[in-house]
Formats: C-alpha cells, sequence, structure tokens
C-alpha cells in the first residue's frame, strides 16, 4: 500500500471495498417516494406521544410507516405525513387523536435540500396551503437541516438518495489541500459560537500532522437542541462531514462526545456509525481508496464545561472535564497531545453541501463575515416554537416575529446561558457573529430565548448567573469565586435588599471575571447580566425600591383579594399550596403571614379579584 | 536563542523558549503567582500572573502559560492589570485566608476576611501526578471544589513523600501524626518504621517500599554511621 503523502492522489485499489452509490441511491428513491407514512419521533415528538401515535398507526393500518426525525415545527407535534398514490407529504399537525388530526400543509420531501438530487414527479395538493408559504418554513433556507424529518435517520439508502455521499465520492479524488482550500473560501466558521474559520482549523491541523477528529455534541445550554436533533434526524450528514474532514488533515481516527442525557442521540449514532462501516464508508479502504478511517463514540457525564473544547479534550482522555491552558491549541497539541481538530455537529454537517454544491454556493448566503446558514431553536414566549435554518444576516425581528410569530416581545436572548439578552429595540440587528458580539450578545451554539413582558429581566440574569455557577468546574479564581459573589449580589436584589453600590459592585466583578478566567466560560458568563444592566438598568433600580414589575420576584410581590370582585366560589383557596386562603363572611381572604407569594391564586382567579401589589 | 523582548518600556535580552512567567521573574519583575511551580509546569487556575501583551492591541495574557516570543511588548504593572490582580486577591481575601493570601492582600490594602486555608491552586494534585502517585484528586465542581482522596476515603496509593506539603503555597495541606490532611479531610494515613539504631521515625512504611534501600536509618545515625567509618574503619 503506497504511503499516505501530501498532495498525492488516492488510487483506488479495493474493488471488493467499493460502494455502489448508484445501486444504493435507486434503493433509497424507492422507499422515499413509495406510498408512506412517517411520523416524527425525535425526542421532540417522542414528548409530544408520538409514540402513542406510531403504535395506533401500526395497529390500525397495513401501510408501510416510517420513524422519521424532527421537521422543525415543535409547537405542532406530534407531527405525521402520508404520502401515497404518487402525491406529495401531506403534513398532519397536532396528532393527538387521528380520526381529528388536522393538516398544516404539503411539501415534496426533496424541496428542502440544497443539493440538487434524481426525484420522481409527485403531484401536489390544490385544497392545501404549501408548506414553504407557511410563515413558519417561509424564511428558512436549509442546509444544515437538510434531511431532517425527511428520511429514515438509519437508512443509509435513503440518506444516498438525498445526495449524501456524493461529497465524499467526490473529495476522494482530489488533493486534501484542495478539500482544505474549498472549506477555507466558502468562509464557514465554527458553528459551536466562537466562530473560529473552519477551513483555517483544519489548515492548522493538516500542517501540525493532524491526528484526530471530534464531534463536539456536548449541547448543554438550557433551551437548545440543534445538535439533538441533526443527530438524532440524521447523523449520516455528521458522519460523512467528520469522514471528509479525517480526508483533509489526515486523521485515522474520530470521536463523537456526545452528552449522555441524549439517549437516543447516542444509539442513532452509535447505530449509524456501524451501519455505515458494513456499507464500507468508514473503517479501512474506505469506499475501496487506501483511505481508512474510523469513528467511536464518547459518551459525556453532563458537565456543562465539557463543551469547551479542552475540557472536552480532557473528558476523552479520561481525566476530570476542566479546561486546560490555550495555547495550545487543540488543532496544535489536542487529543493526547495530538493535533486534533474538534468542531461542532452543526459544523460537520456543513461540509458535505459546501463540496458537493461548490464554495460559491455556500459564500452567496449570509452576510460579508458570516457566510451560510444558522439553526436556532426558538423557544420561550413563541407561537411557532421549534427548530429553524435560516440564512445569515436575517434580522432577529423576522426570526422572533414573522417565524416564531411572538407578540409583545420584550427581549431576546442569544447564546445560551453565557449570551445576553437583546431588547425589542435593538431586535432589527442582524444574526451576524460581529453585530451581536457588538450588542454584548454572542452566536453561541444557537439557542433563542424569546421573553415577553411576564418577564423579569434581573430574575433571568439571576438563573443564568446560577447556571454558571453551578456549572463551573472551580478550577480558576475569578469563576469559582467570582460568579458566586454575583449570585449572592443579585439574590440580594430580587430579595429588595439591594442597594445601589451593590449594582456597581457587581459590574466590577462581571468585569474581572470575563476578563481573568481562564476559559470561554468564566470570559462569557457575564453577559446575561452586562447586557441585562445595560438595556434594562431601570428594573434593577425598581427593585432595589422593592419592587418587581413584571411581578416574578417573590420577596418583592403581595396578592390579595378585593372583595368586591370576589364571587366566593373558592377556586383560589384549592389551588392554595400554602393552605393561607380562608374563607370570611362569603368573600375570601389571604392570609400575609402563610403566603409564598407564588401567584396560584393571581392565576386561577376568572373574575380578576386578585389584585399584584 | 537570544530574545528582545520590552517590558513596561526597557528593553531586555533574553533566552528564548522559555515561559513569560519565568523570564520576567528572572529579570526580577514582582508577579504574584500561586498555582505555577517550575518543575510543575502551568497550569493557569490562580490568574494572578495577568499580564498585557501586545498582539494587535493590548491583551491580557497569563504569563504562565504565555510563551517568549521575539519582539514581545509586554506591559506588568500597567492599571488595568493592577486593578484586574486587585479584583482575583479580593475575591482571594474574600472567601480564603493563609500567611500568603494576607500579604498580597495588604500590599492592596485589603482585608482578609476568608477562613480556609486552601486556594486551589492544584499544585499538591499537579505534584502528585509528576511524582507518578496520581493519589489525590480535585472532587466536585465550582464552588465545592476540593482536594480529597478518591471518594473521600484515606487512600492507600499515598506513599507519604510530602512533596504536596513542600509546593502547597498556603500550608493547607499538612501532615500531622501520620495523617496527610487538608482541612478536616484526611487523605492518607501512615505508619512510620523506626530507624534501627535510635528508634526515632524515619520513613513512611510506603515509601520505603517504593525506595532502593535496605536500612532504615535517620539522618543522624546515617552521619555517625559515615564518621565512625571513616574515623574507625569499620562499618556497623
Amino acid at each position: 500500500m503506497p504511503n499516505r503523502q501530501d498532495g498525492q492522489i488516492r488510487c483506488w485499489i479495493r474493488w471488493d471495498k467499493m460502494v455502489d452509490l448508484d445501486r444504493l441511491k435507486e434503493e433509497g428513491i424507492d422507499k422515499l417516494y413509495s406510498d408512506r407514512i412517517a411520523v416524527g419521533t425525535s425526542t421532540c415528538g417522542i414528548a409530544a406521544g408520538a409514540l402513542e401515535v406510531l403504535e395506533e398507526l401500526k395497529s390500525k393500518s397495513d401501510a408501510n410507516i416510517a420513524e422519521v426525525g424532527c421537521l422543525g415545527l415543535c409547537a405542532a407535534e406530534p407531527l405525521v405525513y402520508v404520502q401515497e398514490d404518487g402525491k406529495a407529504a401531506l403534513v398532519y399537525r397536532d396528532v393527538k387523536k387521528i380520526e381529528e388530526a388536522e393538516v398544516l400543509g404539503w411539501f415534496y420531501p426533496w424541496e428542502f435540500s440544497p443539493l440538487k438530487v434524481e426525484h420522481p414527479d409527485l403531484e401536489g395538493y390544490k385544497e392545501y396551503p404549501r408548506l414553504v408559504e407557511h410563515p413558519f418554513y417561509r424564511k428558512q433556507v436549509k442546509v444544515v437541516l437538510r434531511n431532517c424529518g425527511i428520511i429514515e435517520p438509519l437508512d443509509i439508502s435513503q440518506y444516498v438518495a438525498m445526495g449524501g455521499y456524493r461529497a465524499l465520492q467526490k473529495i476522494l479524488e482530489m488533493k486534501p489541500w484542495d478539500v482544505i482550500e474549498e472549506v477555507k473560501k466558502s468562509g464557514l466558521r465554527g458553528r459551536g459560537g466562537a466562530g473560529f474559520p473552519t477551513g483555517l482549523k483544519w489548515e492548522i491541523a493538516r500542517k501540525n500532522g493532524g491526528e484526530y477528529i471530534i464531534c463536539n455534541a456536548d449541547e448543554g445550554d438550557p433551551g437548545a437542541y440543534m445538535d439533538r436533533s441533526v443527530l438524532e434526524g440524521d447523523p449520516f450528514s455528521v458522519i460523512e462531514g467528520m469522514t471528509i474532514g479525517a480526508y483533509a488533515i489526515g486523521a485515522k481516527l474520530g470521536f463523537v462526545y456526545i452528552r449522555n442525557e441524549y439517549p437516543l442521540a447516542v444509539k442513532r449514532v452509535e447505530e449509524a456509525i456501524e451501519i455505515a462501516r458494513k456499507h464500507g464508508f468508514l473503517g479501512n479502504n474506505i469506499m475501496g481508496t487506501d483511505f481508512s478511517f474510523d469513528i467511536h463514540v464518547a459518551k459525556g457525564a453532563g458537565a456543562f464545561v465539557c463543551g469547551e473544547e479542552t475540557a472536552l479534550i480532557a473528558s476523552i482522555e479520561g481525566y476530570i472535564g476542566e479546561p486546560r491552558v490555550r495555547p495550545p491549541y487543540p488543532a496544535e497539541k489536542g487529543l493526547w497531545g495530538k493535533p486534533t481538530v474538534i468542531n461542532n455537529v452543526e459544523t460537520w454537517a456543513n461540509i458535505s453541501p459546501i463540496i458537493l454544491n461548490g464554495w460559491e454556493f455556500f459564500a452567496s448566503l449570509g452576510t460579508e463575515k458570516s457566510k451560510g446558514t444558522k439553526v436556532f431553536s426558538l423557544v420561550g414566549r413563541v407561537k411557532n416554537t421549534g427548530l429553524i435554518e435560516v440564512p445569515m444576516g436575517i434580522s432577529l425581528r423576522e426570526v422572533v416575529e414573522e417565524i416564531g410569530m411572538a407578540e409583545n416581545v420584550k427581549a431576546v436572548q442569544t447564546g445560551g446561558p453565557t449570551g445576553g439578552c437583546i431588547p425589542r429595540a435593538l431586535m432589527d440587528v442582524a444574526v451576524d457573529y460581529e453585530k451581536l458580539t457588538e450588542l454584548g450578545s454572542i452566536m453561541g451554539s444557537g439557542g433563542l430565548v424569546v421573553m415577553d413582558e411576564s418577564t423579569c429581566m434581573v430574575d433571568v440574569a439571576k438563573y443564568f448567573l446560577e447556571f454558571s455557577k453551578i456549572e463551573s468546574c472551580g478550577k480558576c479564581v475569578p469563576c469559582r469565586l467570582g460568579l458566586t459573589e454575583m449570585v449572592d449580589l443579585i439574590e440580594k436584589i430580587t430579595q429588595g435588599k439591594g442597594s445601589l453600590s451593590d449594582i456597581e459592585k457587581l459590574e466590577k466583578l462581571a468585569d474581572i471575571v470575563a476578563n481573568a478566567s481562564l476559559c470561554g466560560l468564566g470570559k462569557t458568563a457575564p453577559n446575561p447580566l452586562l447586557t441585562t444592566l445595560r438595556y434594562f438598568r431601570q428594573e434593577y433600580e425598581e427593585h432595589i425600591e422593592g419592587r418587581c414589575p413584571a411581578g416574578v420576584c417573590r420577596a418583592l410581590v403581595r396578592y390579595r383579594i378585593i372583595e368586591d370582585k370576589c364571587t366566593g366560589c373558592g377556586l383560589c383557596k384549592l389551588n392554595c399550596p400554602a393552605e393561607a386562603i380562608d374563607e370570611v363572611d362569603e368573600v375570601y381572604k389571604i392570609d400575609p403571614e402563610k403566603c409564598i407569594s407564588c401567584g396560584s391564586c393571581f392565576s386561577v382567579c376568572k373574575f380578576e379579584a386578585v389584585e399584584r401589589w | 536563542m537570544k530574545m528582545k523582548i520590552e517590558v513596561d518600556g526597557n528593553d531586555y535580552e533574553v533566552d528564548g523558549e522559555k515561559r513569560l512567567l519565568d523570564v520576567l521573574l528572572e529579570l526580577g519583575f514582582e508577579i504574584p503567582h500561586l498555582c505555577y511551580h517550575k518543575a510543575i509546569g502551568s497550569y493557569g487556575a490562580c490568574r494572578l500572573c495577568l499580564v498585557e501583551i501586545e498582539e494587535n492591541g493590548w491583551r491580557i495574557v497569563a504569563s504562565c502559560s504565555t510563551q517568549v516570543k521575539d519582539g514581545m511588548k509586554i506591559r506588568t504593572n500597567s492599571d488595568r492589570i493592577q486593578e484586574l490582580r486587585r479584583g482575583v486577591i479580593e475575591l482571594l481575601a474574600n472567601h480564603t485566608s493563609s500567611e500568603i493570601v494576607e500579604k498580597l492582600a495588604s500590599s492592596y490594602g485589603l482585608e482578609v476576611k476568608g477562613d480556609k486555608k486552601c486556594v486551589l491552586c492544584g499544585l499538591c494534585v499537579n505534584v502528585c501526578s509528576v511524582m507518578g502517585v496520581s493519589a489525590i484528586a480535585f472532587e466536585s465542581r465550582g464552588i465545592d471544589r476540593k482536594v480529597n482522596a478518591p471518594f473521600g476515603v484515606p487512600t492507600d496509593f499515598c506513599a507519604g513523600c510530602l512533596a504536596c506539603t513542600n509546593v502547597c503555597p498556603t500550608g493547607a495541606i499538612r501532615f500531622e501524626n501520620g495523617k496527610l490532611m487538608v482541612g478536616p479531610r484526611v487523605l492518607s494515613e501512615h505508619r512510620f518504621l523506626r530507624c534501627e539504631r535510635c528508634g526515632k521515625e524515619v520513613v513512611t512504611e510506603r515509601l520505603y517500599g517504593m525506595l532502593s534501600i535496605k536500612e532504615v536509618l535517620c539522618e543522624d545515625c546515617k552521619k555517625r554511621m559515615q564518621a565512625e567509618k571513616f574515623v574507625l574503619g569499620k562499618l556497623y
């Protein structure tokens, strides 16, 4: 076998290991466009009851029933779509009872994918709306999520039918440096949050003699589930991306680091790796060439800080998951001291469309410095919660108000627990790494939490600071002690015991934690505090004066029953967990001694007789 | 290789391929540091050795984890550095108390309010791994982080070499009555072998097992034996 050298073109040497992509494609097309009923059974679907629907369908119908990934619109889960009689797929929403299901719209299975794929002619529906015209889908451009919800996640033939593994076939005839050049030109930047140019990272690793590839699937942000959905809905796209990366940098071994809280994703990826190996897309002599590469799954125990690349590497090595000093960066000295490329799930899933459609396709999407698309999980006070993929440069307002159909937005939090809150007035900002940083937030891995008037911004800052404090590994002094002191101070403010000097102290501590900490967690942890202070300072001052305008901070809120409005129905008494409400002269009264200010009575009263003050 | 660097406006010529902190300390700059030891390498936990270097504008780095580069410009004492250093020392002073923290705090006019001695610099854990023993480690995370033996059970892997107590900057890890302790926690218990001549406690049982010595002799008895050999020409 010839030695691997730079610039050498791979020869096809193992005919017995060669893969017949066309045969797989034919098989996949048959399966994809045959009559079938597809049920979205990602974790989001299962939570909404998709498994019961699946059971019911199986018992009632003898049709071909497929389990697919997530179509994105979590608000309407369980989603079920039907393909029959040469017609396009018809999607039903909220399928709790099969007979009562409502139609959401119809779509062609290939229309979300940017790849040119062979497909039969299907007939659309005239009586139902098209899915691409639904407000949730209208502005979306799917690159990463191209197959999610369309293919059966573990059927490699369907993946190939949707254009899969063509990119790998293409690069095996290219020189590794050309692959790196292609990725560099595309302008793809790391989707884990920091936005380091992916091509440049690969180049550094190749120059140092790249040894390992890691896929970072340790997604721990509250309310974020992009990586999980991709791994559950389309694991092969990540595996193919990693294989291409391995070829480009010369790696022989790869790891997918998934948190153990994602049991379905772990299972799907493990099975997908096994299937890819069986078909000759992984292991020795990939697709009959002398290129060999394999992937292992490493399970994380659930520490948020293990999403930081050096902590992740320490965790794979079997050490305590705590960050190490950088430089040297992993691309120079990573796993077991060897050059390692570590990228996020979303980054890896972007690779094959870039290779297949060319860098020009990718670079045509997005803004000057931020190319391509970004996947967000849109959660919080929006009508259309779900997983979305939008081109970079789209404004936050479009995302939140048009796609999410949110009303009365107060602020949007981007970038997970260490991101910042952007107020409604600044929501016209473009989704772009630099623009978000200017506002004091970060792009992050893609959590988008929408808040409305019922949200207390001080409480939000407290929640995220507490999260960072709990998840801090405790290695460096500023993060360990600084965050602890910050949480104590903000707790004091939400108790109504704070003073203006506490705000100053908080700002000073935030500066120290942000600038003196060792890793990205500490460096970004004060962001929620700093942005809420910057845009909602008035709320902090009101808390110091003893008022919580949103009525969230319990210590500052009292409830009383207006006697004139009380009808004596007793609903409040039934719902009070503290037994603080009693009947006095046919109306009800709250005992302030016993009241824990939970607000149950306030929210259940139908006559607006409970007043918050 | 000689390199030219500029520190606080003055030019110096130094040996390259070294850590910035080592170079600055050799040049006589006072850079406080708790978690760095030359023999162990950088760990980057105490964040006291922060300096500013020029790299597309002034950037704050920990000098223990930065390599010297030719033409590097460094500020060790700017207002910004003083501000951050003071902040970190204040945090330490609020939560810990030891001689070295008291000294650092008093130089910034701060009061020590903490009670624990350990600053979690990691030197004991790291030196234990450098010694090839790795008997102790960190437990828990965040504010609950502490140095402990695995599962909180006194470990049999500790040889009792006491490298940890020697590198500890605060005296938090200590060896008392045959017990290696941090705060109230016992990390390891030891039995001593006594000097064959005078009966004084000399070496822990486990360390004796690791060393290739045959006789157990205390320092004084060794000297005495050597002298007897020299004077009398015979060995007991």
